[in-house]
């Protein structure tokens, strides 16, 4: 990009468009960006060489030798680690302000951890319970992200927590103590202080992903046995991304370093889009059994956050246009307890609330001149009439005329936009 | 005391830490194989290959499962200590499941609840936990087939060796008629 700015400059400046002062300017700008662009490259090829090398030992450690006898074996596997710790140890001393040597040697010491425990559990024919070797591990490295401090051990560590849960927290032997949520909370002051001083870092953004994925996947784990009443919970939890989103707490408008606000608005949809069909409803014959307290837990907490922001989002916007979408977890929540009692009045007003979202969808879409939004608001509305193309109740005829119409609305809408977008270009 | 002294003391503790867990591991199961008692476990037949564990066999024994005299209520997944005692061949069986501590000079194991039966007062069937064998990864795939042969030709007695102390369990070889899985995958 910056090569195009610059080769372009000569001839700005010929036409008369741009005086050699600012031009000066550009080139003073581009010139301290490519300054700061080694270190970062450095910084990526650090941590990869880290990473392999590091999966290389666990590799070489699982050949198993037969060849040594068991106490070397069993010294070998401190060596990894000790090489890590004398890596940190140099860096903490010599290089303390030096990134790439912190992330770097902090990567390599993770993956060294994880390496001698496994050739311990090998030579001691300790079963394979993955679940707490995570643990062990995660808990013996953690601390590196605040010692040294390092943003990749962050997000190894939330990698591996989040395996963790999906190991211990799932199944039907599920464990009942969850410590996924402590362990997320040890790293939640590095999270905050990583978004306030470095809103920009490639490491925030990465964050910023990792963060709700890890969530989304880990609230399940606090699912009692009639899993569906934890849409009440995700439904808060997606509505409490798209709220924080919405409050302008993440710095940048690109969708594309913001999970927040994609993870929050999609996960809407397709909860919607699941309890749009009648089925869904008629699993709460059970009526209240299927309840355990960590699902109620759930369920309360993350609709008091969802509260919370909202309360802050409507008081920040006060007198401006709000935007509705904001409002659907309310919704959601009023039709779930409806749907429990009355399963076909559920589904039907659960199909009006996607329909409704749908429309509006398009309508911000055509009003900000944004095709994008406008096709999402027509994704959805196909993927609901799709999903009730499957619902035989619903006559061939009915089906048939909801199709053809989903169809028009698509060529209407798209070229209603494109003539508004010809207009304003004359 | 500056911040870069608080943050080498920290990180030795943390160094300290590290070097401690695998260290109390290894001197645990050291203390286990030393002076533990050695029980044999009957083995019954399976080698899926663990990404951070290299290759190992796996190990399903016959003596897994105990058939309650007394309705007690277990949860799959919970613990149990199992107490030991051994047959009129002097392979190990299950004599009886406590949930609490059985106490000193017995011989017992601390695993968890597999799944429960619902025959009679109640079966309960045990995950011991030594169901693996690490071997080299070139000679795992092999030492598969030798204990899998071993297990379909019913004159072979297929055992692990599990030394037991206070409740740890440490699987220390393999064995087929009295010896070791190893010799075999030498001829």
């Amino acid at each position: 990009m910056s090569r195009h700015v610059l080769d372009a400059l000569p001839e700005l400046i010929k036409a008369g468009l741009l005086s050699e002062d600012a031009s000066e300017k550009i080139r003073g700008y581009y010139r301290e960006k490519d300054r700061n662009r080694p270190q970062r490259m450095n910084l990526v090829f650090g941590i990869i060489g880290a990473i392999l090398v590091g999966l290389g030992i666990i590799l070489i450690v699982a050949h198993n030798w037969d060849e040594m006898s068991r106490p070397l074996k069993v010294g070998l596997s401190f060596a990894p680690m000790i090489i890590g710790q004398i890596l940190c140890v140099y860096c903490l001393l010599k290089k303390p302000g030096n990134q790439v040597w912190k992330e770097s040697s902090a990567t390599f010491l993770f993956f060294a951890v994880g390496a001698s425990i496994a050739l311990v559990a090998q030579v001691y024919n300790i079963p394979g319970n993955m679940g707490s070797f995570l643990f062990t591990w995660m808990l013996l490295c953690f601390p590196l992200i605040y010692i040294m401090p390092s943003s990749m051990a962050s997000l190894l560590y939330l990698a591996g927590i989040t395996m963790y849960a999906v190991q211990d927290g799932y199944g039907y032997k599920a464990a009942d103590l969850q410590h996924y949520w402590w362990l997320l909370l040890l790293l939640l002051p590095h999270y905050l202080l990583l978004a306030i001083k470095k809103p920009l870092s490639n490491f925030t953004f990465f964050h910023h992903w990792v963060v709700p994925l890890s969530l989304t996947i880990c609230l399940g784990t606090l699912s009692g046995p009639q899993e569906e009443y934890m849409t009440l919970a995700y439904i808060s939890l997606f509505a409490a991304f798209y709220l924080a989103d919405n409050l302008g707490v993440f710095p940048s408008e690109r969708m594309a370093v913001n999970g927040y606000s994609l993870i929050g608005s999609v996960g809407t949809i397709i909860l919607l889009i699941a309890a749009s069909f009648r089925d869904f409803w008629t699993t709460f014959s059970d009526g209240l059994k299927g309840f355990s307290p960590g699902m109620l837990l759930a369920i309360i907490l993350t609709f008091l956050m969802a509260a919370g922001l909202l309360f802050l989002y409507l008081v920040k916007n006060a007198g401006q246009k709000i935007n509705p979408l904001v409002f659907i977890f309310l919704v959601f929540t009023g039709i779930f307890f409806i749907g429990i009692g009355a399963p076909a009045l559920g589904a039907i007003l659960m199909n009006l609330l996607v329909l409704a979202v749908g429309i509006f969808i398009i309508r911000r879409g055509l009003e900000i001149n944004h095709l994008g939004i406008l096709n999402y608001g027509l994704l959805i509305i196909t993927v609901l009439v799709l999903c009730r193309f499957f619902d035989t109740d619903l006559s061939f005829v009915l089906r048939g005329l909801m199709f053809v119409g989903v169809g028009a609305g698509f060529f209407f809408a798209n070229s209603l936009l494109m003539k508004k977008r010809k207009q304003y270009e004359q | 005391m500056n911040n870069k002294k608080i943050i080498l003391i920290a990180f030795g503790l943390l160094v300290l830490l590290q070097l401690w867990t695998p260290a109390a591991m290894i001197w645990n199961r050291e203390d286990v194989m030393r002076s533990g008692k050695s029980f044999k476990f009957r083995a019954a037949p399976v080698d899926p290959n663990d990404p951070f564990r290299g290759k190992y066999i796996i190990l399903n024994f016959r003596d897994n499962s105990y058939a309650q005299k007394e309705r007690i209520k277990w949860l799959p997944g919970e613990q149990v200590f199992a107490q030991l005692s051994e047959d009129s061949g002097g392979y190990a069986r299950i004599h009886s499941l406590h949930k609490k501590h059985p106490g000193k000079g017995i011989d017992f194991i601390k695993a968890k609840v597999n799944y429960l039966g619902t025959e009679g007062m109640g079966t309960v069937y045990i995950e011991w936990p030594f169901d693996r064998f690490y071997m080299e990864e070139s000679k795992a795939g092999s030492a598969e087939k030798v204990y899998n042969r071993s297990l379909a030709d019913t004159n072979n007695i297929t055992y692990a060796l599990v030394k037991v102390k206070s409740g740890d369990a440490v699987l220390e070889n393999v064995f087929i008629n009295e010896k070791p899985i190893v010799s075999y995958l030498k001829k």
